[in-house]
């Protein structure tokens, strides 16, 4: 049982009171100052510096109207469908890698399945973006190879608006993501023996094992990837970034929200806008976390 | 045979993962005459001084980052080790509105945040200082931080720290001398990743750095790939040299990532 501290001895523990109070204090000065400073100037005009105006709902008419944050939106969309069949291969690898025999060629997999996730992110997006380099990228010198494209001739992945979301969205195939993987993999762990014996007793082959056993019992895990995939979907821009600058590619067509907010305040100066597109931001992420824990509850 | 075929499989994955790591590094051996002729497989002479050139651009970024990360690491997990402590240990008034206070923050995500974040840098006078980041991270972890760390000291026995308190021994030193090794393996996994985390880390730094010679490693990299005319071999060189720090880390506690990485299922 914890200590219960009566109200009258607090000043008693003051000492013991410090231990909350320093990362309470960061926490008040770093997350909730400016979340409280960020939603008081959606309702000014905001330069960041000296212009500090109060312009009542003018920002608030200008998201209603503001069609590249929509279509921003409609990208999130769309990289959340893309993301959800891309969570596919992490599972099927997870599941051949448990039905090795050999325990230590297992841990030797796991081992070459982490490395690359320890290589910093903006490496491995900046080697994509060499891929798909019209000049010298792989993909360009393999068309040129097949000769589906001429020796002189090639495709601009990233500055077509055609080819950049199908791009993008390609972008770190085979998709195995380690984390899933580990996390998959301990899950089917769990997964008894008797279990796998019985189902095997009665005839059941490989695929109806996958199918009515370990799929089912790993759901836990693949709905927490899911719910966290669908977050940091819809926070993330940094990937955009890398790839196509603060334009979001031609025509804008790969603006996702996160960098409208880095491109209104940060390059045109409109601070007030990148702090309403924020709570937007916000919003859509409660409603997701919302949705998420309504219709894919995790079980306990 | 239902074994090779496991294995083929498995190595066909890995294959395809690892190829770009394993263009980076044929890359970087090449000079431009050799990678227009042929990027795909190494070819002799190997030229090593691109890694000289790529130590030359990432030399100063990457002590910075380690600076940060370490700094920022270790600020956060002794902060959130005490913060923990509290919650676990004891109930007083207010103490659960307290905790919500720091729950809430897992639901707000830190994009919609960077507009005023950037100004209260500005304001405190840490923009274009270290500073700014190590206390943004240590901020921003402590939510989740403390959410692991009061699980796993609830579960510790209590009757240490209540023997520790009939002897007179004053809470910050109960945190010191019991809680802190008791809870080693968890904060080992938690300081893996968030060493991880702050390597990662580009956005922070895109917006509260202006000096080119204080940037960390994620931006001065994307700094070199922005150059017009690329020596591909030495930006390649560089991208393999940003990417050993923590390569090494990793064979140095294999262990400790392989667990790091794979707890978090154990928990959901």
């Amino acid at each position: 049982m914890p200590v219960e501290i009566p109200l009258r001895k607090i000043p008693h523990y003051w000492n013991v009171y410090l231990l909350a109070a320093t990362p309470l204090l960061l926490i008040v000065l770093f997350n909730y100052y400016p979340i409280y400073n960020g939603i008081v100037h959606i309702f000014y005009r905001w330069d960041g510096d000296q212009l500090e105006e109060f312009i009542g709902f003018g920002n608030i008419v200008r998201l209603l109207h503001d069609r590249t944050l929509l279509h921003s939106f409609g990208v999130v969309l769309l990289f959340v469908a893309a993301n959800l069949i891309k969570m596919i291969p992490a599972i099927f690898a997870a599941v051949i890698l448990h039905h090795l025999l050999n325990r230590q060629w297992q841990y030797l997999y796991r081992i070459c399945f982490i490395l690359p996730m320890i290589v910093p992110s903006v490496v491995k997006i900046l080697l994509w973006k060499y891929f798909y380099e019209p000049n010298s990228g792989l993909f360009n010198a393999v068309l040129r190879g097949l000769g589906a494209i001429g020796p002189e001739e090639s495709v601009a992945f990233l500055s077509d608006p055609k080819l950049l979301l199908p791009s993008l969205i390609f972008q770190d195939f085979p998709w195995v993501g380690a984390f899933g993987v580990l996390i998959y993999l301990a899950g089917l762990q769990n997964i008894s023996r008797e279990i796998y014996e019985s189902a095997r007793l009665d005839g059941a082959g490989p695929w109806r094992i996958f199918y009515h056993i370990e799929l089912p019992l790993i759901t836990t895990q693949i709905r927490i990837n899911f719910a966290l995939m669908i977050i940091s979907t819809i926070r993330g821009w940094e990937n955009v970034y890398l790839f196509v600058g603060e334009g979001g590619g031609p025509e804008s067509v790969a603006a996702v929200p996160g960098l409208l907010i880095f491109r209104e305040a940060f390059s045109r100066g409109y601070f007030g806008y990148g702090c309403a597109i924020g709570f937007v931001i916000f919003i859509v992420t409660l409603l997701a976390t919302a949705l998420n824990n309504k219709f894919v509850r995790v079980k306990r | 045979m239902k074994e090779f075929l496991k294995h083929l499989t498995l190595c066909t994955i890995l294959l395809l993962v690892l190829l770009p790591f394993y263009l980076m590094v044929v890359i970087s051996l090449k000079d431009n005459a050799q990678f227009a002729a042929d990027p795909y497989l190494p070819t002799l002479p190997f030229h090593f001084e691109n890694y000289l050139y790529g130590w030359e651009q990432v030399r100063g970024s990457i002590l910075n980052t380690v600076f940060v990360a370490v700094t920022s690491t270790v600020g956060s997990l002794a902060l959130a080790l005490g913060g923990a402590f509290f919650f676990a240990r004891y109930r007083v008034f207010g103490g659960r509105i307290l905790f919500g206070a720091f729950m809430l923050l897992l639901l707000y995500p830190g994009v919609a945040n960077m507009v005023p974040t950037f100004k209260l840098i500005g304001a405190l006078g840490l923009y274009n200082s270290h500073w700014s980041l190590i206390l943004l991270s240590i901020a921003g972890s402590q939510a989740f931080l403390i959410y692991v760390l009061k699980e796993f000291i609830a579960e510790l026995p209590e009757e240490l720290f209540d023997a520790a308190d009939v002897d007179g021994c004053p809470v910050w030193r109960q945190v010191w001398v019991i809680a802190l090794p008791l809870s080693a393996p968890i904060l080992g996994t938690l300081g893996v990743l968030h060493i991880i985390g702050d390597w990662n880390n580009f956005v922070s730094p895109l917006l509260m750095l202006r000096d080119p010679d204080k940037q960390l490693i994620g931006v001065q990299l994307l700094y070199l790939d922005g150059e017009y005319c690329k020596n591909w071999g030495g930006l390649m060189a560089g991208y393999t040299i940003a990417s050993l720090p923590l390569i090494i880390l990793f064979f140095f506690c294999m262990k400790l990532f392989v667990r790091s990485l794979s707890e978090g299922a154990v928990k959901g």
